[in-house]
């Protein structure tokens, strides 16, 4: 069981959070609420708070506006329309929410995600604000995703009609769908371009996030009702044939809608259990 | 053990993913690339990157070894490091003398050690774990520091000194660093530079720096200092450089910007190191 903590690690801790220095500075003792220490690393941390406890206080806070600058691009249609003043009000109030001894995320997109998720419920479900979280949270996570394995087994989609039992289809791990109650596409259209987004009317819009294995490029699709349930239904189904008769629709439908999903890296199609087949241009 | 290497690479920049393209592009003006060593732990798909080590050398540059921690190496990192170094074709490779993660506390930035025999030894035993991997010359860094860590019982330049020549292995001497911290802890860079093996210098980081909260502090956003150009000169002329990478992370909207200052640089290593000779 651990007696105490070692000095190297509460400047770790110390050098993360900038606020825990700040109080500290304001009262020493503050530090027995955060990190057991030994009486001699008590009196060293003391002397070391009363000598250079400014330039540690600097030091943390250019960390941690070094982590705002770098997260800002993460977070870009947020801050196109959350003021500056109030998104960095918000930041702060983030920083203090992690607690001493709490890592801080080990990324600027994880960095992102979290901060997101920090604000999220600052807004009414399915306000405007709301949903461009919402979608940068989506796009956020699926860019994290790190592909372990980028092998890519390719089947000529046309050669696969014989029989349908013996092919699964195998997902790209990094798609996200999310469901959103504004039209998002609209909205983030309007925010590239720099237009006033204001208010919209309600419309349900499926987003489909996908990080392609190839160019590490995340695409956003807005699915339309017909594609959504087809892939839908693809996602439960244990082979091509089952999905066929679930959808129930032309041969042409099947095979075009999965040469685009395999051309945006969705999907990947197996054999149970048989051999592999690379598909060649 | 460390054997200096007869070719300098010349002077190149750091691998970012928003100048990929601007890299490409200058890639004549350009003499080599450092990249993050961890990158290739995890993003094996980099087009721009792939097309830039068909055309120029690499040499890799650690963020996360954290040497000073009192905690051995993960073996994850051992594996991914043995792994990467003996798929990608690296001059040689580089670490901090610093801490990035301590007891599972990962600071995202680079903490300074305690200068004293405990941190020598640490430092020293973990460095010679990575070096037994392969037969690559591995340089360690100094690096920027606002504050000394308690404990300390010696100077910096008597510190890296230590560590570097216990270890026996390569250094990568960060000019633009050396100066923020003359400037922060009241010494002279020059009196540094007369205390340290210069004959291990391998490579050299130029970099910006800017004032903040009435410290100087190492930003890698602007131009390189008139007065980290005059130690570089000095450097050149006292010490067998065989690389130079200019470091900018950010405000790199004018890439012709950055050429200028690669030539400037390779100019000032060329005259000075013929000088030296």
């Amino acid at each position: 069981m651990k007696t105490t903590d070692n000095l190297q690690y509460v400047f770790a801790c110390l050098a993360t959070h900038s606020y825990i220095i700040s109080r500290m500075r304001n009262n020493f003792d503050e530090v027995h609420k955060h990190f057991k220490l030994s009486s001699q690393d008590v009196a060293g941390l003391k002397l070391f708070m009363d000598t250079q406890g400014e330039r540690l206080l600097t030091s943390a806070i250019l960390m941690e506006e070094k982590r705002w600058r770098e997260m800002l691009p993460a977070i870009k249609y947020v801050a196109a329309v959350v003021s500056k003043d109030e998104l960095k009000s918000y930041w702060l109030e983030y920083l203090t929410s992690i607690k001493a001894v709490e890592n801080i995320p080990v990324s600027t997109l994880s960095e992102a995600i979290n901060f997101l998720y920090y604000i999220l419920t600052k807004y009414t479900t399915g306000s405007l604000l709301h949903e461009i979280i919402q979608y940068e949270i989506a796009k956020n996570t699926v860019s994290a995703f790190d592909s372990i394995d980028t092998e890519k087994t390719i089947y000529p989609v046309e050669q696969l009609t014989d029989d349908d039992a013996s092919y699964r289809v195998v997902f790209n791990p990094s798609y996200l769908i999310v469901d959103f109650n504004l039209p998002i596409s609209k909205i983030i259209n309007d925010l590239t371009k720099g237009r006033v987004v204001d208010s919209y009317n309600n419309k349900i819009e499926n987003i489909l996030f996908v990080k392609s294995r190839v160019s590490n490029i995340v695409r956003t699709i807005s699915l339309h009702p017909v594609a959504s349930q087809l892939l839908r239904e693809l996602i439960n189904c244990k082979n091509l044939k089952s999905w066929k008769q679930r959808v129930a629709s032309g041969e042409d439908t099947y095979q075009k809608f999965l040469i685009n999903m395999m051309d945006i890296d969705l999907v990947t199609i197996e054999q149970i259990g048989g051999e592999h087949y690379v598909y060649q241009d | 053990m460390f054997i200096k290497t007869d070719q300098c690479l010349g002077v190149g920049v750091n691998f970012r993913n928003e100048i990929g393209n601007d890299i490409i592009h200058h890639i004549n003006e350009i003499d080599f690339i450092e990249v993050n060593t961890e990158r290739f732990f995890v993003d094996k798909n980099n087009l721009h990157l792939d097309k830039i080590l068909k055309k120029i050398p690499l040499v890799l540059h650690g963020l996360t070894l954290s040497v000073g921690a009192d905690q051995p190496i993960e073996q994850t990192y051992l594996d991914n490091l043995s792994s990467t170094l003996s798929s990608v074709n690296c001059a040689w490779f580089s670490e901090h003398i610093s801490m990035t993660s301590i007891n599972g506390i990962e600071v995202r930035a680079l903490m300074p050690v305690s200068f004293n025999e405990d941190s020598i030894e640490r430092i020293v035993n973990k460095t010679k774990t990575i070096m037994s991997k392969t037969d690559k010359n591995f340089l360690l860094e100094n690096i920027t520091y606002y504050y000394s860590m308690p404990n300390s019982k010696m100077n910096e330049a008597a510190f890296i000194t230590e560590v570097i020549e216990r270890s026996d292995c390569g250094m990568l001497l960060d000019v633009n660093n050396l100066y923020v911290n003359s400037i922060n802890h009241h010494y002279d860079p020059y009196d540094f530079l007369e205390q340290i093996p210069k004959e291990r210098i391998v490579e050299v980081h130029l970099a910006g720096c800017d004032y903040r909260y009435d410290m100087l502090v190492d930003t890698h956003a602007s131009q390189i200092k008139k007065e980290v150009l005059e130690l570089f000169k000095y450097l050149c002329s006292n010490a067998d450089i065989k690389g130079v990478v200019i470091e900018r992370d950010s405000n790199l909207d004018s890439f012709s910007d950055l050429i200028d200052e690669v030539r400037l640089v390779r100019d000032i290593l060329k005259k000075n190191s013929r000088a030296r000779n």
